[in-house]
């Protein structure tokens, strides 16, 4: 049994994937290995993106910039109340973990999407984790749940300092950095509405992007039709967990739901992501049929 | 138990750990922890130059390079016997398995030396599957013999989606109409003393050339400690393993159970990799002690 609020971080972590699952499916349905091409480099980016806003943010910090910091200092991905991990080191060099339960991947799984969860695993935590740190991060992630036959996911994230170019030794390790005093830092956790929403934008403006440079209007067209499915898909989602918790279904409990503002107009994404028109499109393809969903 | 000539490969794989071992060893303690970063970088460039040449003898008989032609047909290394590995998948685009016995993990674990095993473990695959496919696939390695697990998991992803539209034809025969793969048996296999010759001999080379390049002469003399060193242990190891199956460490022993000729001369690697004085650092380093303490 979840609390409301834990369902609330549920429901948000699905839509999430879900989104995700969607878009990229409507790509590979559309345009085969050339989608497939597109949604790799639209995951790419956005892993990118995560992992450079990250340092950035750990560096203003006067964090080192290594495995300590970037699993340590609270990252951007909201927590889920399913989530089950187990760390079994985290040092500067390396983060070495079992993820038991991933709510992502049993989604995707439910979903009959594992191998869009696949790809996901494969484009997305390289690029993130690599970005971080000047690309010399090693991830080795053999294990997943999103490969058929594993049964938990194995994560060894390593930054060896002696692979490093001279120069970013001293960024990255203090014993490299020998006049560095480690501030005090407060560990935060995002919050679920702000960070899923984010989160969210972040992987719809990536994957359009390379979907427009790689296929073009027909490419732009495809997320569109994967917009249109997933809003359907969070209507029908969303409704059965108002029901099933003696919530009201209107708009109030879609904000507090799903990953994208009621009130995308104000979104503040929009400000670094408003570009190809993502906005204006999010209002016809996703928004139009959760306002048909709400009877508006 | 094994037969004679699984032995044979064994001895001489054994020799191929050895020297590694020991010359590691020597740059980790005259190089000191700067050591690490040469040992990555030779072993990056070992990797990266048997990837190559895999690809090169794969293309030359008109073989798709995939991971199931690397893995397969095209591997350059004889498998050692103690090998004990479970292989999960394996495709074009995959490549899954899982090793439970390691005879390099157990020869370093033996020697207290299992650091400079996880070094070489943590670069040679990723830099020959990157070489293998211009750094197109993803190695993933997150179970280690000799870090602490039970066993070893790689997982290799090779995507078409992540090549350009007109490299794939090469890789993948899906996107090559008409392709008819050749016999397989144009391929002759590798000779196990051969390979290993070949493979300890490049890996000597490029730790001598790091060494050198990061630390001149003073590197070059780390390597040559850690020859001293393996010549005076590898003669006695000899010893022993002859005894072992009632021989003498004689000639015709060695040319049977030692990896590399008796005689530096014999070696036609050294007509191509004649930089930083390898063949001399070899020769009074190494078979001045060796032949000295077998007799020869």
């Amino acid at each position: 049994m979840y609390t409301v609020e834990e369902n609330r971080l549920i429901n948000l972590s699905d839509g999430y994937t879900v989104l995700y699952g969607y878009l990229v499916r409507a790509l590979l349905d559309e345009f085969g290995v050339e989608g497939d091409a597109a949604a790799r480099e639209g995951t790419r980016r956005y892993g990118a993106d995560r992992g450079r806003n990250s340092r950035e943010k750990h560096l203003k910090m006067g964090a080192k910039i290594n495995m300590k910091s970037l699993f340590g200092l609270g990252g951007d991905l909201p927590p889920d109340p399913r989530f089950r991990r187990e760390l079994q080191e985290l040092n500067p060099q390396e983060r070495i973990s079992h993820t038991l339960i991933c709510p992502m991947a049993d989604t995707w799984k439910a979903y009959g999407m594992m191998a869009i969860g696949r790809m996901y695993c494969e484009e997305f935590h390289f690029a993130c984790y690599n970005t971080y740190a000047y690309g010399y991060t090693q991830v080795e992630l053999a294990k997943t749940q999103t490969q058929e036959g594993d049964e938990y996911c194995a994560f060894n994230v390593i930054l060896r300092p002696e692979n490093l170019p001279d120069e970013l030794k001293p960024v990255c390790f203090a014993e490299y950095d020998p006049a560095y005093v480690q501030p005090s830092f407060t560990r935060t956790k995002p919050d679920g509405k702000i960070g899923f929403n984010s989160l969210s934008v972040k992987i719809f403006y990536y994957l359009l992007e390379a979907a427009e440079e790689r296929l073009g209007e027909k490419g732009r067209q495809a997320i569109a039709h994967g917009l249109n499915e997933a809003a359907k898909d969070a209507v029908r989602f969303l409704k059965k967990s108002a029901e099933e918790q003696g919530i009201k279904w209107d708009a109030q409990f879609y904000d507090y739901n799903y990953p994208f503002y009621f009130d995308n107009e104000h979104n503040p994404m929009w400000e670094q992501y408003g570009k190809h028109g993502t906005k204006e499109m999010l209002e016809k393809e996703f928004f139009s049929i959760i306002k048909e969903g709400l009877g508006r | 138990m094994y037969n004679i000539d699984e032995i044979k490969v064994q001895n001489q794989q054994d020799c191929w750990s050895m020297m590694y071992m020991y010359i590691a060893r020597g740059i980790m303690d005259i190089c000191g922890r700067a050591g690490e970063g040469v040992i990555r970088e030779a072993v990056r460039r070992y990797g990266m130059d048997r990837g190559a040449a895999m690809k090169e003898r794969l293309e030359k008989a008109g073989f798709k390079t995939n991971l199931k032609t690397l893995f397969t047909i095209g591997s350059d290394c004889t498998v050692d016997p103690r090998f004990r590995e479970n292989l999960l998948r394996e495709d074009e685009q995959v490549r899954l398995w899982e090793v439970y016995t390691c005879p390099l993990a157990d020869f370093w674990k033996e020697y207290g030396e299992e650091d400079l095993g996880h070094y070489f473990c943590e670069q040679c695959t990723h830099a020959c599957v990157k070489a293998f496919t211009d750094g197109k696939a993803q190695t993933n390695l997150s179970k280690k013999l000799t870090h602490g697990n039970n066993f070893c998991r790689f997982s290799v992803y090779y995507r078409p989606a992540n090549l350009d539209p007109d490299k794939r034809g090469a890789s993948f025969a899906e996107f090559d109409p008409g392709y008819q793969e050749p016999d397989p048996s144009v391929l002759k296999p590798v000779e196990a003393k051969a390979s290993i010759n070949l493979n300890m001999l490049k890996l000597y080379y490029y730790l001598l050339e790091v060494a050198t390049e990061r630390f001149g002469n003073e590197g070059a003399s780390a390597v040559a400690q850690g020859l001293q060193g393996f010549a005076e242990d590898c003669a006695e190891m000899m010893k022993v393993k002859a005894e072992h199956t009632l021989k003498q460490p004689d000639a015709e022993f060695l040319g049977l159970n030692f990896p590399m000729a008796l005689c530096s001369d014999e070696e036609p690697f050294w007509k191509d990799h004649d930089k930083y004085n390898a063949k001399k650092i070899m020769d009074s380093n190494f078979y001045a002690i060796f032949n000295q303490a077998l007799g020869l």
